[in-house]
């Protein structure tokens, strides 16, 4: 308004004046002018405020992010824009929902299938029993699917009480029990360490955003659910399905949604939530199922003895069963493969009756299938008949010979080989038998010997003495006399043992060969002289003696390889009457000694050579006593007999 | 009625646990079983003004430096008994620094120091004014014993009507 009527003022000014007015101005205003100029320019253009705006722009929006009605204002067109960018590009808006989407519906998925694999394990569970089978009919009339009916009759829990706790403080905001149950001593401590032990496994675990989810105390299980600002446990009984915990974060989600201020403020002071409780209430209502079915859960257990009594009984039944055919087998084959029975008939139509052909000289059926138990039991017929079976075949023929035991009779096939010794008589009346035998086509007698009839003969037969013994029997008791070899005397109890018709034999007046021939030996050697010089030397003329004795000595031996005689040789050292009586008996000792070395020279084992230093003192009527010499004197222990045999 | 958060912050065997056992159950034990993460017990304290409050007291592991673990467990605390060991002045420090981290990570919370194990008399190297120094933004300085009980009721109050008076929204 000032402008324009400066205006009509400059219009009818001059120049000068209208410089003097503006130096009037700029006195005036002074520097306020410029910025009254700016001003005014700014007012002028229509972008400035636009820029100015932009600047401010975020920063009033936050300002009034709170206020209900800038949100209302703004909520159209923020729809508007966003469906106006859905349908102009889709594929935007979809790349940056892919994020948050992905693991939202990968979550969701995976929610479901936990579900699913819950709903068909209890299916699964429930479909073999015989409650199983009334809920399928069930299914079957009421034409829903079965695994539903099942979820129906089965979920039976309970969610026994509800606590809200604060997470930033761990308090408990608020809680809610069903009727039946008790308060905890401190539910506070209680929410306060549930808090601290998800602090503690949210920092154990770093980055898993997921905490603690349930825990198991006894039949119970608490489940926690973790919100931004609050936690929601639940003390629950029995076995809850998995959406109840979708449920039970609706919940969380509501209590969030309309508390979100007053839990941000929350200290400790729980008035602002007065209407928590219901809600909380709330949680323990919806859960609560009870069915009238849950006495006929243990229904099945009798039903279940009763099938497994029958089952077992049925079991030991079909045992016991297969265990007596076992054994009526076992009889059958025994029956079969025994001589002189046949099976014509067993059991015909499973039942008792086993008929049987028998030769009377075969075992008893009963025996033979040596199980008393069945035997009994079968119904057993038996029909003689006369069986080529070899066994049996071969106990008819001795019924029907009667070979003496000296006999023995084999079969190979149809013919007869009878071997051994007979008397006489038996023989004849075998040859001339008009018929063979039955299952007899032929008899080989070959091997069969008359008997001797003397017993002296049969004796001379058996022992066959060496020439120069003599055999006298007297009332069947043999005496035998003559010279033998050890060997033959010691066998001669075997050979005459067996003899029948001998009652004695009497070896006493036998003499052994080799021992005579010891005896020979020993005659010889006994006495044999080896006469000394003085002192411990032989004469010369002792050598071949020593080469004889030591040569006969090893024959004895020899001989006592075979006749255990007992062989001494004692080496007797004399001396004369000369020089003291401690000389002469050294000098006794060293001859005898002497010799003894010399034969051991000679090949005689010294061991059985034993030093006598001869007598001394005493004046022997003994030549040699008192000769320059030294003697053998060989003895033998005598050799008993071994005892014959006597009846 | 109203609860509240509080949290016994200091070094290792300080007497924290003994400290609260002694305010809730009125008990002292000379055995010593280190905590292990937090134990909470709660316990009702009637103030001088007549009203009552829900203490939730968290009695957190001893620690000389404050863990990520150690700062979850004081978040949402309404205020803290800070104590030290009078025989052993090296605590101090380990109560500055704790101190320093809370008011760090969360706010400045009403806190109240406590100079413990008084009784042991001879022993006593820490001195309250040096603790008065160090901490000058305590709401008391107290000499305690849990072998005694000295005081420790008196802290309990002192911090409850602390937390009152000056409630963290304010700050
Ligand atoms: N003499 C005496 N001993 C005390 C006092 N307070 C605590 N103690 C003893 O100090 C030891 C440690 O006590 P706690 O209460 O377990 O210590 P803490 O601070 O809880 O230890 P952490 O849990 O490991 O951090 C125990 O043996 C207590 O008996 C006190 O006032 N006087
Ligand atoms: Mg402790």
């Amino acid at each position: 308004m000032s402008d324009s009527r400066l205006g009509v003022a400059d219009a009818a000014g001059s120049a000068a004046d209208r410089a003097a007015l503006e130096q009037v101005r700029g006195l005036l205003l002074g520097e306020d002018r410029a910025r009254l100029i700016a001003l005014q320019q700014r007012l002028e253009d229509p972008e400035r405020p636009v820029a100015e705006l932009a600047g401010a722009l975020s920063d009033a929006v936050r300002l009034r992010a709170e206020d209900e009605r800038f949100i209302a204002a703004l909520q159209r067109p923020v729809d508007q824009c966003i469906q106006h960018s859905v349908e102009r590009n889709p594929q935007g808006l979809a790349d940056a929902l892919f994020p948050v989407m992905g693991p939202a519906i990968r979550r969701a998925i995976s929610e479901a299938l936990k579900g699913i694999v819950q709903s068909i394990n209890q299916a699964v569970e429930h479909s073999i029993s015989v409650k199983g089978l009334r809920w399928r009919i069930e299914a079957w009339r009421s034409g829903t699917s079965f695994a539903e009916v099942v979820l129906k009759n089965t979920l039976l829990y309970r969610v026994d009480a509800a606590y809200l706790i604060h997470n930033d403080t761990g308090l408990l905001i608020e809680h809610a029990l069903a009727e039946t149950q008790t308060t905890l001593k401190d539910e506070d401590a209680m929410s306060a360490m549930l808090t601290a032990i998800q602090d503690f496994i949210q920092d154990s675990f770093t980055g898993a955003n997921e905490g603690l989810e349930s825990v198991e105390i006894g039949g119970r299980s608490l489940w926690v659910l973790r919100g931004p600002k609050a936690t929601l446990a639940c003390v629950i009984t029995g076995m809850p399905p998995r959406s109840l915990r979708e449920q039970l974060a609706d919940t969380l989600r509501d209590l969030h949604l309309s508390y979100r201020k007053q839990f941000e403020a929350f200290d400790g002071d729980k008035s602002p939530f007065a209407g928590v409780e219901p809600l909380l209430q709330d949680c323990l209502t919806l859960a609560y199922r009870e069915s009238s079915e849950d006495k006929a859960r243990v229904s099945w257990l009798p039903w279940l003895l009763v099938g497994l009594l029958l089952v077992s009984g049925l079991g030991w039944l079909g045992w016991t069963q297969y265990l007596w055919d076992q054994r009526l087998d076992a009889a059958r084959s025994r029956l079969e493969q025994a001589p002189g029975l046949v099976v014509v008939n067993w059991r015909p139509s499973g039942g008792r009756r086993v008929l049987l052909l028998a030769d009377p000289l075969a075992e008893s059926p009963a025996v033979v299938m040596a199980d008393a138990e069945v035997a009994a039991w079968l119904d057993l017929q038996t029909r003689p008949y006369l069986s080529a079976d070899a066994p049996i075949l071969l106990q008819r023929l001795r019924q029907q010979l009667a070979p003496p035991a000296t006999v023995t009779l084999n079969l190979s096939g149809a013919v007869l080989h009878v071997d051994g010794q007979a008397p006489e008589a038996w023989i004849q009346g075998l040859s001339a038998l008009q018929v063979l035998p039955l299952g007899v086509d032929r008899m080989d007698l070959s091997a069969l010997n008359r008997e001797a009839t003397d017993l002296l003969a049969r004796v001379q037969a058996a022992i066959d003495p060496p020439t120069g013994v003599e055999l006298t029997l007297d009332a069947a008791v043999l005496s035998l006399t003559g010279v033998a070899s050890w060997d033959w005397i010691n066998g001669l109890a075997e050979s005459v043992a067996e003899l029948p018709g001998l009652v004695g034999c009497d070896n006493q007046r036998l003499v052994v060969a080799e021992l005579r021939q010891a005896e020979a030996i020993v005659q010889d050697l006994n006495g044999m002289l080896f006469a000394f010089g003085e002192s411990n030397k032989l004469l010369p003329d002792a050598g071949p003696r020593l080469d004889q004795a030591a040569a006969q000595i090893s024959e004895l031996l020899a001989l006592q390889q075979t006749v255990p005689f007992g062989l001494e040789i004692d080496v007797i050292g004399f001396s004369d009457q000369t020089g003291t009586e401690r000389w002469r008996a050294w000098l006794r000792e060293r001859r005898a000694e002497q010799v003894i070395r010399q034969l051991g020279e000679r090949g005689v084992p010294t061991a059985i050579l034993h030093p006598l230093p001869g007598p001394g003192f005493e004046p022997s009527d003994d030549l040699a006593a008192v000769a320059e010499q030294a003697q053998l004197r060989v003895q033998l222990q005598p050799v008993p007999l071994p005892p014959c045999w006597v009846r | 009625m109203e609860s509240r958060k509080i949290c016994i912050l200091g070094d290792f065997a300080v007497g924290k646990t003994s400290l609260v056992q002694r305010f809730v159950n009125n008990q002292f034990s000379d055995k010593y079983l280190t905590t292990l993460g937090v134990k909470v017990d709660t316990k009702q304290v009637a103030l001088d003004d007549g009203r009552a409050l829900k203490l939730a007291i968290w009695d957190v592991a001893g620690t000389d430096t404050p863990t990520q673990l150690f700062l979850r467990y004081t978040r949402g605390a309404a205020g803290y008994l800070l104590v030290a060991d009078r025989t052993r002045p090296e605590t101090l420090e380990a109560c500055v620094r704790l101190r320093d981290a809370v008011a760090g990570t969360l706010r400045p919370l009403p806190y109240v120091f406590l100079g413990n194990k008084s009784d042991l008399v001879d022993q006593c190297r820490l001195q309250q004014g040096i603790a008065q120094a160090r901490l000058p933004d305590a709401l008391d300085w107290l000499e305690t014993s849990v072998l005694t009980g000295e005081h420790v009721e008196l802290a309990f109050r002192r911090l409850a009507a602390g937390m009152l008076s000056k409630p963290p929204s304010q700050v």
